[in-house]
């Protein structure tokens, strides 16, 4: 049963349309991360959501209730922002107790709940400090304590880990996961990193423009993006995109990169001769030897990352990246032949961007 | 690395202009006026001479400086509560998005750029007895029977001092209040709303204390402002009636211009400075908080 549903949200600052009629449904004690690049109207969305800013046109519900007027106090949400956004002027435990004190909550029962959220986040020696004796990742806890008090029925995240450090941002990531189940609790996330949408996520809502692209499962998504949008703004690195014409040949398909360098095409696929499009390989999807393919590629760059291993090569005018075995012994200048599964390939139309067969 | 300190001449040099500013300007007159607090200096003498303590004991016995010490903290006190409360209210007012907050910003603003001498003679008009705003519009709501002595009246004049002191403070207080509302960052304003806090709440809970410092900071200057200014008592009451008005500016100016008794008028000069600066000290240790 959905929880929060989006009907026809629709808003403009002035005549600057940001969101164009958004749909979305969001189910109980799901985790939904709202993705995609910066000015898209995900943050605008979540605001929505949250009763920070009101709608130009649609309606919104929680828990099958109408809410589109109510201000945020009314809704029982909780939010935790981009830059923390905790009362500088307040301890730890005052920052937490704010709004618990606010809803006239007893005594003792503050105490309790703010000692069992200090308890869940680790926070129990830093009650009595301020903001400011607090590193980034205390920080960002204070903010998810401050949420967690209140026991909300909806939990927003607003980019809450864009400003730590990347080691840190990777450890808060586990833990609001691991928050998320041991509370069992309805969430919202907005990131524009796709690593987090995709290991966080139960769903993700790619948007783009005032608009949503696709929503779905993390794999659902990666696999099977719609579009050329979401085929690149998922995975990392990059996909590949290689484009050229389809030439029919002996060994069936072949999509003409220009210069010698051609692609093995789908065999079950029927495709138009002198048809352009475009396919997509995923790095890991494009495999890299010495043995001889069609797709021959000079090594420009190779990146070890510890964990993995990418080549960064050349083909006709674009570059293309992908992941290799760590023992395979490559060096930069070196020959290599690059070749991909069919079934592993992505095939857009190059003037819409739309996937031509959704799935191979 | 080139360091200044290799070139002592140099280093000397460019530090000599600034130094002999503050030497000659602040404290040469500081310390001159201080030692002459020690002497019996007069125009009316050819030659001073060291007295001691002698100025400092005259003027602790004398009930007037006693009396001129407690007009100055009370006018100046309530003056600079007045304007801040005033000023608090007009930047909340002016710090949200209603219709031509620019226009009545700079409007407010104006009062600030007007000479005191200006104001003096404004306010003057204003309490007139016979043809002042403030009576006539009494007056014509019945609210009074007779006209009122507002600056000819003890208990009344220093008020409308007050009222003179804290209007001609508001502008720069609103100014540097809205400059402080504008610094608190949304987001937190944000937190709070979805922690449930209504705009009262939000603005007692979280703004005033986040512009706390910056407003007791603004309000101690205004206040140190205020205390050097003789303007409107010396032009709308003559420090009068019965010294009701007299701040230590004027008191001050009156012993050195009117009885030409400058070590006197140094004396309590010298003792406004220790104040001050004991004053300021301790306020700003103990109001001004860590945040």
């Amino acid at each position: 049963m959905s929880y929060v549903e989006l009907n026809n949200i629709g808003k403009s600052f002035d005549r600057v349309e940001v969101l164009k009629k958004i749909n979305l449904s969001i189910k109980k004690d799901e985790f939904c991360v709202l993705i995609g690049p910066s000015g898209c109207g995900k943050s605008t969305l979540l605001r929505i959501i949250a009763g920070l800013e009101s709608p130009s046109s649609g309606s919104l519900s929680l828990n099958n209730k109408d809410v589109t007027e109510l201000r945020p106090r009314d809704r029982n949400i909780a939010m935790v922002f981009q830059n923390y956004a905790l009362y500088p002027h307040l301890t730890v435990r005052g920052n937490m107790e704010f709004g618990l004190k606010l809803d006239k909550t007893p005594k003792a029962k503050i105490n309790d709940l703010v000692n069992e959220a200090a308890a869940i986040l680790k926070l129990e020696p830093y009650l009595t400090r301020y903001p400011k004796q607090l590193s980034g990742g205390q920080r960002q806890r204070v903010a998810m304590g401050r949420a967690i008090v209140r026991n909300p029925s909806l939990f927003l995240f607003d980019e809450p880990l864009s400003n730590l450090d990347a080691k840190l941002r990777t450890k808060m990531r586990t833990e609001i996961k691991s928050l998320h189940f041991r509370l069992k609790s309805t969430t919202v996330y907005v990131t524009h990193d796709q690593i987090e949408a995709m290991t966080m996520a139960d769903k993700i809502v790619v948007m783009n423009e005032g608009e949503i692209i696709q929503v779905g499962t993390p794999l659902e998504l990666f696999d099977n993006p719609k579009n050329l949008f979401v085929a690149s703004f998922l995975g990392s690195p990059e996909i590949n995109l290689f484009e050229g014409t389809v030439k029919k040949s002996s060994d069936g398909y072949l999509l003409k990169l220009g210069g010698t360098s051609d692609l093995n095409l789908p065999q079950d696929l029927n495709f138009n001769e002198d048809q352009k499009i475009i396919v997509g390989i995923r790095p890991q999807s494009l495999k890299v030897s010495s043995k001889s393919t069609k797709l021959k590629s000079v090594v420009n760059i190779i990146e070890n990352t510890g964990t993995s291993t990418f080549i960064f090569s050349t083909v006709g005018s674009s570059n293309v990246c992908s992941e290799v075995d760590r023992n395979l012994n490559f060096k930069v200048g070196d020959d290599i032949f690059l070749s991909a599964e069919p079934n592993k390939m992505l095939i857009f139309n190059p003037e819409t961007g739309e996937r031509l067969i959704n799935e191979i | 690395m080139y360091s200044l300190k290799q070139n002592k001449l140099l280093l000397l040099g460019l530090c000599l202009p600034a130094t002999l500013i503050v030497a000659i300007f602040i404290i040469f007159p500081i310390a001159n006026g201080v030692y002459m607090s020690f002497t019996d200096a007069s125009p009316l003498r050819p030659t001073s001479k060291f007295v001691g303590f002698e100025n400092y004991r005259y003027l602790f016995a004398d009930d007037v400086y006693w009396q001129v010490l407690g007009n100055t903290i009370f006018i100046i006190g309530f003056a600079t509560i007045l304007a801040m409360l005033i000023s608090v209210c007009l930047a909340l007012l002016l710090n949200n998005t209603i219709r031509f907050s620019g226009l009545y910003r700079s409007l407010i603003f104006q009062t600030w750029v007007v000479p005191w001498i200006v104001i003096a003679i404004l306010w003057g008009w204003i309490f007139n007895t016979d043809y002042g705003l403030v009576n006539g519009t009494l007056a014509q709501y019945g609210l009074i029977e007779s006209q009122i002595d507002w600056l000819f009246n003890g208990k009344y004049a220093q008020w409308a001092i007050i009222l003179c002191f804290a209007w001609r403070s508001i502008p720069f207080l609103m100014v540097i209040m809205l400059a402080a509302l504008q610094g608190v960052p949304g987001e937190v304003l944000d937190a709070a709303e979805v922690d449930g806090a209504k705009y009262w709440q939000k603005t007692f809970k979280v703004t005033l204390p986040l512009i706390q410092n910056i407003s007791l900071a603004a309000a101690l200057m205004q206040a140190v402002r205020m205390f050097q200014e003789m303007t409107l008592p010396f032009v709308l009451t003559e420090g009068g009636p019965m010294n009701a008005t007299m701040v230590l500016s004027m008191y001050s100016y009156n012993l050195a211009f009117d009885s030409w008794d400058f070590a006197l008028a140094a004396t309590v000069g010298s003792l406004w400075l220790v104040m001050l600066v004991l004053f300021g000290a301790i306020y700003l240790k103990t109001v001004v908080r860590e945040m």
